[in-house]
């Protein structure tokens, strides 16, 4: 076949081509002509937006998602990771702040044990609160422990990870 | 600098002739970074003005039907919000031009968008909802109740001005929150940057500054220290101070001798504290 | 079947030609081709560009001026920050000229690099500066590093 240069007035600019679902775009991309000096920017529509930190910082800005603003439930400042030296951040429950906390929060008095009001909660008491729990866990463990049996042993689950060194030591005993 | 070279070689040999070593101190240059953006200047606000309504004078026209599908909830609120302009009819008179209708725009003009909220501005409440929240006001000490767990609560920015700044409380790390901030103590009835002796010339500047800074202030400051390079030196009749530059990034500065006053000061604000103020003015920050 | 006509033969006689209601459009694609046509719509800027900025030569006049005024504000700005970096950076190498002489020992010190277990890193608790403060504008719950 040839490939010959025809001219053709009415093009149609990258046009697509159907193959079976896909749909493939033609690689020749036929451009409108842009005199010189003639090109303008692209300034896509923003939206002035605000966004508010997890500590109630607010930052400004522009963007183009059609939302004014945005609110963050976990980031940087409130993230065990990125403050190692805070003491006031709480470490026993990451999702606290998030999904799993509220849910927790609502339906806390189908638990057995309603969970104290966050208004009137110190920081001597939410430690009382936590240390209680985690009691309340290992309590738990032990239990299971009991039930199972004094000599049951808790199965390894996932498989073993290959190790080299083993591997070679088994290897040189053959 | 050639003087300052010259200075140094002489004092090596006039040091080896009269054996007089100069006493060493470490003086800490301790900041707290901004934590707001700085302050703009009237031109600066101006200009950037300009410059958005220029920005949005040639905004393209907002894509709705990439950001809000069709028949969906999100494009009906759209809707309500947004309203099309009124279509091009040949048998009106237009007085301001032709419209170049395009897309439900005006192509001769900046286009506005009111993105829809997951709250309802005040205008947008029916009167009883209004009487509510102002009885709940009355009870709330004239205070609007917010409910923080709500995550779809309307964003209300803090003050840029802070309690501190009212009281005009220097001793509070949480004044003037766009500024760096500098630490001075009283020694003396003179204020100066908090200075440490080098009393057996062994332990490196950097390290005797921060164990200076625990001794003066306590242990619950959180320091970020610069670097172990001196930034400035300071001579006088025999004396050498070596200037480290120190950030405190949380935490609190608490006096141990509760005799010692303590000020945390802007550059402007430090001009009037130091008296040798205008020798080490380069080494502050500007913001 | 024709899409767009259908020719009518009866008796082999004269054909009659019946226009039906048009099925195949130009206008209407598949939806996966609708969408990517879709996605390209909002990077091209047929039908959504704006006039273009025809300013009279006062108005000219006035943007250069406001340009010309910016950009002598903007460089005054940067000749002073490099006046004071200029000026931070000769202290700083007068300071360790000065410390070399006095104290061979503590310019050792100050010239040697933090190991890896010491703590000189980059803090990850600094942060940049927001456009309004946060609810607690400073942080004064500090643990002690162990």
């Amino acid at each position: 076949m040839l490939n010959q240069w025809v001219p053709i007035r009415n093009f149609i600019r990258n046009k697509a081509t159907i193959v079976g679902d896909e749909v493939r775009l033609s690689n020749r991309r036929v451009m409108k002509k842009i005199q010189m000096g003639k090109a303008r920017p692209a300034i896509f529509y923003q939206f002035d937006q605000f966004i508010e930190l997890s500590d109630g910082s607010v930052i400004k800005r522009k963007s183009q998602i059609p939302k004014d603003e945005l609110r963050m439930i976990n980031d940087q400042r409130n993230s065990i990771k990125w403050n190692p030296h805070r003491s006031d951040l709480d470490t026993s429950d990451l999702t606290a702040a998030g999904k799993i906390g509220k849910f927790k929060a609502k339906f806390a008095q189908f638990e057995g044990e309603q969970v104290a009001n966050q208004k009137d909660s110190t920081p001597e008491s939410q430690e009382a609160l936590r240390s209680k729990e985690k009691e309340r866990a290992r309590q738990k463990d032990k239990e299971l422990v009991e039930m199972m049996g004094e000599d049951a042993v808790e199965i390894v689950g996932g498989g073993n990870l290959y190790d080299k060194k083993a591997e070679t030591k088994r290897r040189k005993g053959k | 600098m050639n003087k300052h070279l010259s200075n140094g070689i002489l004092r090596k040999y006039s040091q080896s002739t009269t054996n007089n070593i100069p006493k060493i101190s470490s003086t800490l240059i301790l900041s707290r970074l901004p934590v707001i953006t700085t302050e703009l200047s009237k031109f600066e606000k101006l200009f950037y003005k300009y410059q958005e309504e220029l920005w949005r004078r040639l905004m393209w026209t907002f894509p709705k039907w990439f950001y809000f599908n069709q028949g969906t909830l999100a494009e009906l609120r759209y809707k309500q919000l947004n309203k099309g302009s009124m279509s091009y009819d040949p048998k009106i008179l237009y007085p301001r031009g032709i419209p170049d209708l395009k897309q439900g725009r005006d192509r001769r003009f900046r286009q506005y968008i009111k993105a829809p909220k997951p709250y309802k501005e005040i205008d947008e409440l029916s009167q009883e909802q209004i009487k509510e929240i102002e009885e709940q006001k009355l009870k709330n000490n004239g205070e609007e109740l917010i409910n923080k767990d709500d995550l779809t609560r309307k964003i209300i920015p803090n003050q840029r001005v802070t309690k501190a700044d009212l009281n005009k409380d220097d001793k509070s790390l949480e004044r003037r929150l766009e500024r760096t901030l500098y630490l001075i103590i009283k020694v003396n009835d003179s204020w100066i940057l908090p200075t440490f002796e080098n009393e057996k010339n062994s332990t490196s500047l950097h390290e005797l500054a921060e164990s200076g800074l625990y001794k003066i202030g306590g242990d619950k400051i959180n320091y970020y220290n610069v670097s172990r390079i001196p930034c400035h030196v300071k001579e006088s009749n025999n004396n050498k101070e070596y200037f480290i530059k120190s950030h405190i990034l949380s935490g609190i500065y608490e006096p141990q001798d509760k005799k010692n006053d303590y000020k945390w000061l802007t550059k402007e604000e430090l001009k009037t504290y130091l008296p040798n103020f205008n020798e080490i003015e380069h080494l502050f920050s500007e913001v | 079947m024709f899409s767009k006509s259908t020719i009518l033969n009866t008796n082999n006689t004269f054909k009659v030609l019946v226009r039906y209601k048009r099925t195949k459009g130009s206008g209407e694609v598949n939806a996966a081709t609708q969408k990517i046509v879709n996605q390209l719509s909002v990077l091209s800027a047929s039908r959504k560009q704006p006039k273009l900025l025809n300013l009279c030569n006062e108005d000219l006049i006035k943007h250069k001026t406001i340009m010309n005024a910016w950009n002598l504000f903007k460089s005054k700005k940067n000749l002073k920050r490099e006046e004071q970096l200029r000026k931070q950076y000769e202290s700083m190498k007068n300071a360790m000229e000065d410390l070399k002489n006095t104290n061979k020992h503590l310019y050792k010190l100050a010239n040697s690099k933090p190991n890896k277990k010491e703590v000189d890193l980059f803090p990850i608790e600094m942060r940049i500066p927001t456009d309004y403060p946060p609810t607690i504008p400073w942080i004064y719950s500090y643990k002690p590093r162990k």
